[in-house]
């Protein structure tokens, strides 16, 4: 059973990985890419390291994100108001 | 008991998921897809919370304070999503009925 | 429809070379028994004893590899140091003009404000009974500092008071750590009495709740600085310009 999940996790994660990379819109790419983060949390928290997956958690979903859409808002300012 | 009342109560949230996604999938334009999106599923998540409280009933407050977190964000990002579409991109609205309850604000 | 044009060659042998890939590391996980663990981990569960915390994760962090953590400090403070020499400008003076802001993102983001950071405060104090630390609680605190940011463009950190608390605290930490070297001859060592009948309780552990409050306060200033810098930026560009 946990076998299964940890599967389907595999495939997910994969799966939103490939579309992080083939996504043509930046800042998709930047939300497949916090998918990444999150699979691997479930994946960290299966194989029993809770401290691992706490710091994926706090800093590659919700700093890293942040940090990316924060750069990419600066750096393409002009293109958003036109 | 309280477990049979559990599995209905995940079966609705469940179904809610379901029916927020197709209507993320199948609505016209941004408003209605937010709509389905954020109202739905904040219902559909209340809904697993307190089929999960039913399960294990020794979890009721940290239930409870997830509960709340959801009743807080959920509904203050899915105004401002709202506000911003009606501000920024209100030609591209799909209005049939023609009200338009925020006329005199400045778009 | 040309299966060539809408999958191009590249995806394919991509996604190939991904499934060969999950497929070895399945074929890995398959192989794993759970009696090959007499190794090193064996011997650090042994050696727990002399720090006495519950959490053995803690004991490898703060004790056997604490040098490492000392490291992973100054990594992040010179991090800090850096994003502060690129972004900040000290000609920013027209910094008071009041950017409209709405009420329900306002008072939304300060309710949440409180219960992040409580929080992370938790983290930190229970670092060496449950999984997370001072890292993971310093970073904690700073997304809740990012959400205030996002939500109130005219909050601004006091930043002399953040800079004395992380000053004080780095320097605390290398107090603690050479008072261990005097007085146990380890860098680290573990000075504060610590029997091994309260293991699991709050107050236990030693210097070990100490070490990770020091390094909460340090990482959490370091990195609410970071975002403000980040999150700032764009504001002020904006303010200045008009």
């Amino acid at each position: 059973m946990i076998g299964l999940l940890i599967l389907f996790t595999f495939l997910a994660i994969i799966t939103v990985a490939l579309g992080a990379i083939l996504s043509k819109d930046i800042t998709q790419s930047v939300m497949l890419f916090m998918g990444v983060g999150l699979g691997s949390v479930v994946l960290f928290f299966i194989f029993q390291a809770p401290d691992v997956a706490l710091t994926e958690a706090v800093i590659g979903t919700g700093l890293s994100t942040a940090v990316f859409l924060l750069g990419i808002m600066h750096t393409s300012q002009e293109e958003m108001e036109s | 008991m309280l477990v049979f009342l559990g599995y209905i109560l995940g079966f609705l949230g469940v179904a809610l998921f379901f029916i927020s996604g197709l209507g993320l999938l199948r609505m016209p334009d941004t408003l209605t897809r937010m709509q389905a999106a954020t109202k739905a599923s904040t219902l559909g998540s209340l809904l697993v919370i307190l089929a999960i409280a039913c399960f294990e009933p020794d979890w009721t407050f940290k239930l409870i304070v997830l509960a709340v977190f959801i009743l807080i964000t959920n509904p203050i990002s899915s105004s401002l999503l709202a506000m911003t579409t009606y501000k920024r991109f209100y030609k591209h609205i799909y209005n049939t009925s023609g009200a338009d309850a925020l006329k005199g604000e400045d778009k | 429809m040309n299966l060539k044009k809408v999958l191009p060659l590249k995806h394919i042998l991509l996604s190939i070379l991904s499934s060969a890939l999950l497929l070895s590391v399945l074929g890995l996980l398959m192989q794993v028994k759970t009696n090959l663990y007499k190794n090193v981990g064996d011997i650090f569960l042994n050696l727990n004893m002399q720090t006495a915390t519950a959490n053995a994760v803690t004991s490898v962090v703060t004790f056997f590899r604490g040098i490492d953590t000392v490291g992973e400090v100054t990594v992040l403070f010179l991090a800090t140091s850096g994003i502060a020499l690129m972004l900040s400008d000290t000609q920013r003076t027209c910094e008071k003009v009041v950017k409209q802001e709405s009420f329900i993102l306002n008072v939304g983001s300060r309710l949440l404000l409180s219960v992040i950071v409580l929080f992370g405060v938790y983290i930190i104090i229970h670092g060496h009974l449950s999984p997370g630390g001072g890292f993971q609680g310093g970073v904690v605190i700073a997304t809740a500092f990012l959400l205030l940011f996002l939500a109130n463009p005219n909050m601004s950190l006091s930043h002399s008071i953040l800079t004395l608390g992380e000053s004080l605290s780095g320097v605390a930490y290398v107090l603690v750590a050479l008072i261990g070297l005097f007085k146990m001859n380890i860098l680290l060592g573990n000075f504060l009495p610590h029997p091994i009948g309260e293991i699991g309780e709050l107050v236990s552990g030693g210097i070990i709740p100490v070490i990770y409050i020091l390094v909460g306060i340090k990482v959490g200033s370091e990195m609410s600085v970071i975002v403000e810098y980040f999150s700032k930026e764009d504001y002020y560009k904006e303010v200045c310009d008009a």
